[in-house]
């Protein structure tokens, strides 16, 4: 990972650690349940930028071994959504079940890491509603995150630090069957937002 | 987190393994609030084997790094190889994210699932709920192989098949090595293929092939299909471990060692080590023999994971290479408990009358002989009848030597691992001349039993054939060759004559004696399915 990298990711915990504080300082003289929440969703938040930071670093300095087991793309999903506390409560997210596979094959832990980190790049732009959906596609399995949002190029009031996709495309490329190898792309969706996919052999 | 209901939840016992009391109670916490209420918590690997000895856990949630001694990938290992752990047991390990990919890649004995930490309450239920959809959906052939049924189990593979496609790859799994255990090799290789064709590097399904050649007799093709898998992937263990048992079957005795080498290597645990020790002794390669087993004790000191066996195989080990001193010293440290059981203390004994007679004091050597003359049982097939002969063939006792080690042969005359032992004995004490008298003979003369009862059995004299095993099995009561021909023999008088509600107790009480003493053997689950046939026949359910 290169030291401006780094040093932008630090910067941005550092902020949200600020937040954070405050967040509990405003707590202790006013309780609120609503609050805590809020506070309880940031701290998550924060939680898995340190891993994905982590995860990072272990990608450059000794590899990343996926373990790739045959999982129900289904359960899979279902089991990422429901566990993620809510940012925005207003937003739908869908598991759209077209075409999905029975059978995939791919590491959940490090998946589950990518896809989670694309939700939170998701839900920060999209309008209403995020989509997931996992497919077969010439060999390789593909997820992909979709978000009604601005897509992408948009003017953002925090830009992103680019932890998300690099962490993606490492978890990505550590995927690999003989010579072929995963990645990830982010680009506009043909319905306008941005869609986030990952591919994997 | 909200609070969950949840009637499948509130049900389950769980247990928490972890060194941080913190830790501990945090997992505890999140259980709590999955109206998970039963939680045990252990602190250490002792601790959690002692708890899962006393109950059976349905979850059991356990941190990688436990202490210096044990983490948790050789605590699972330490509870499967002993059996101690229920096949209904749900286990959770949990790693940091740095080590996670390391621990599942050398892992030998897989848990149920790896979770990378932090755990959150959210995560833990959404992993035990997927494992407890994957049980129920399993139970069906879960279910027939534990009654034994393994045709049974194969039959509802296909069903259950159809009905769960998610779980394909676990029921194609469990069909094949099933297949196996009948000795069908031909349609387990036919399934371990179809799983190839899901896709192609799943390599359970690769070394899976090399099996069914290994059954079918053809050694070099399993040799060269392990070798490829291991191409693929160095750190897949089972793969040295067939090349180990090839290279043995082809008296290919350094390869054998070699490949269990380096499986110590991926997996530097007790067990391997104690692999390593057993086929370095047998081959006469006795310091690699000594660092192994040395291993072997040093990976458990102070543990409840400790084998008295290490010590007893160390300090021959030290014996047969001339350290009788060093023989002394080892065996009088080990831990005070072991002299509760007869069998250690024989042992033991039997090698320190070696060690004393090898330092000159032969007073020393016929005391401890005595002793371990008197408490040896010679009627089992144990390591300390043959240190007893090695003793008495040491102390110039050929005749007692003789009907000791005759005895420990006819113990269990089929058993390979024993019969190269005893022959190693009679080498190993200059007697090798003695060979074909004792081993030999030995053998003849319990394949001759077998041979008459067979021949009154065909002779429709089935009482006389019938006692003629049971006076063989008073002597001697864990030979498996015997036992196995008793339990055909009781099934068929009872196709013959009907159904006899005792000698159906005694069958079962065969069967139940080989699968303790050869775990997972293919002549015994055919023994088993014979047994169901000929009951089913006979008009009567078990």
């Amino acid at each position: 990972m290169d030291s401006q990298l780094a040093a932008v990711i630090v910067h941005d915990i550092k902020n949200a650690l600020g937040i954070l504080e405050n967040e509990l300082l405003v707590m202790a003289e006013n309780p609120s349940r609503e609050r805590a929440f809020a506070a309880h969703g940031n701290c998550a938040a924060l939680r898995d930028k340190l891993i994905g930071f982590l995860t990072l670093y272990k990608s450059d300095t000794q590899g990343l071994a996926p373990r790739i087991e045959a999982v129900n793309p289904e359960d899979f999903l279902d089991g990422l959504v429901r566990q993620r506390a809510p940012a925005r409560p207003e937003l739908k997210i869908v598991i759209d079940k077209t075409d999905m596979p029975v059978i995939g094959f791919f590491d959940e832990n490090l998946v589950g890491l990518a896809l989670e980190a694309a939700l939170q790049n998701a839900t920060r732009f999209a309008r209403g509603t995020v989509t997931l959906c996992c497919r077969q596609q010439e060999g390789e399995l593909v997820f992909s995150v979709g978000d009604d949002g601005p897509g992408l190029g948009a003017a953002e009031a925090k830009p992103s630090t680019g932890l998300g996709m690099a962490l993606c495309d490492a978890i990505a490329r550590a995927h690999r069957k003989g010579d072929r190898a995963g990645r990830a792309w982010l680009r506009n969706g043909a319905r306008g937002g941005a869609l986030f996919s990952l591919y994997l052999p | 987190m909200a609070t969950i209901t949840n009637q499948r939840l509130a049900n389950l016992r769980s247990l928490v393994v972890d060194d941080m009391a913190t830790m501990r109670q945090n997992i505890r916490t999140q259980l709590g609030q999955l109206g998970i209420p039963h939680v045990d918590q252990a602190g250490t690997p002792d601790e959690a084997i002692s708890y899962i000895r006393r109950q059976t856990y349905d979850v059991i949630v356990c941190d990688y790094n436990l202490n210096r001694e044990t983490n948790g990938q050789q605590l699972l290992e330490f509870l499967r190889s002993q059996g101690i752990l229920s096949p209904a047991t749900m286990f959770i390990m949990v790693t940091a994210e740095s080590s996670y990919d390391l621990v599942a890649a050398a892992a030998e004995f897989q848990p149920d699932a790896y979770m990378v930490k932090p755990l959150t309450g959210g995560k833990l239920l959404e992993r035990i709920e997927r494992l407890l959809d994957k049980q129920a959906a399993l139970r069906p052939i879960v279910g027939r192989l534990s009654l034994k049924d393994v045709a049974g189990a194969v039959a509802e593979c296909d069903v259950v098949l159809a009905a769960q496609p998610k779980w394909a790859l676990d029921i194609l799994k469990l069909k094949a090595n099933a297949l196996l255990d009948l000795g069908r090799h031909e349609e387990a290789r036919a399934v371990f293929e179809s799983a190839l064709k899901v896709r192609d590097d799943i390599v359970w399904a690769r070394l899976g092939v090399a099996r069914c050649h290994q059954m079918a007799g053809d050694l070099d093709k399993a040799g060269s299909v392990a070798r490829e898998v291991l191409e693929m992937n160095s750190k897949y263990v089972l793969a040295y471990d067939l090349l180990a048992k090839v290279a043995e079957a082809q008296g290919k005795e350094q390869e054998a060692l070699e490949a269990l080498n380096k499986s110590y290597d991926v997996i530097p645990s007790a067990r391997r080590s104690r692999m390593v020790g057993d086929v370095a002794y047998r081959t006469g390669e006795l310091e690699q023999a000594r660092v192994a087993f040395d291993r072997a004790l040093s990976h458990t000191k102070g543990s409840l994971t400790a084998q008295p066996s290490d010590v007893l195989s160390l300090a021959q080990v030290h014996v047969d290479e001339g350290n009788g001193q060093e023989a002394l010293q080892l065996l009088a440290t080990a831990p005070k408990q072991y002299a509760e059981a007869p069998l250690f203390v024989a042992a033991k004994s039997a090698v320190q009358a070696q060690a004393h007679f090898q330092l000159g004091d032969v007073e020393a050597a016929q005391q401890a002989y005595a002793a371990a003359k008197e408490l040896a049982d010679v009627s089992k097939a144990d390591v300390s009848s043959l240190a007893l002969a090695k003793a008495a063939f040491a102390l110039g006792r050929d005749d007692e030597g003789a009907e000791i080690l005759s005895k420990a042969v006819m113990a269990d005359h089929e058993n390979p691992r024993l019969v190269s032992l005893a022959r190693k004995v009679l080498k190993d004490t200059g007697k090798e001349e003695l060979a074909a008298g004792i081993v030999d003979d030995a053998q003849q003369r319990v394949n001759g039993i077998v041979a008459e009862a067979n021949a009154l059995m065909r002779k429709a004299q089935f009482d006389e054939s019938l006692a003629k095993l049971d006076e063989a099995l008073q002597r001697m009561p864990e030979n498996t060759g015997v036992l196995l021909a008793a339990a055909q023999l009781h099934l068929l008088w009872m196709s013959q004559k009907g159904l006899n509600l005792d000698y159906v107790g005694k069958v079962n009480n065969y069967l139940s004696k080989l699968d303790a003493l050869m775990p997972g053997n293919e002549r015994v689950t055919k023994m088993y399915r014979f047994m169901r046939e000929t009951l089913s026949r006979t008009g009567k359910k078990e």
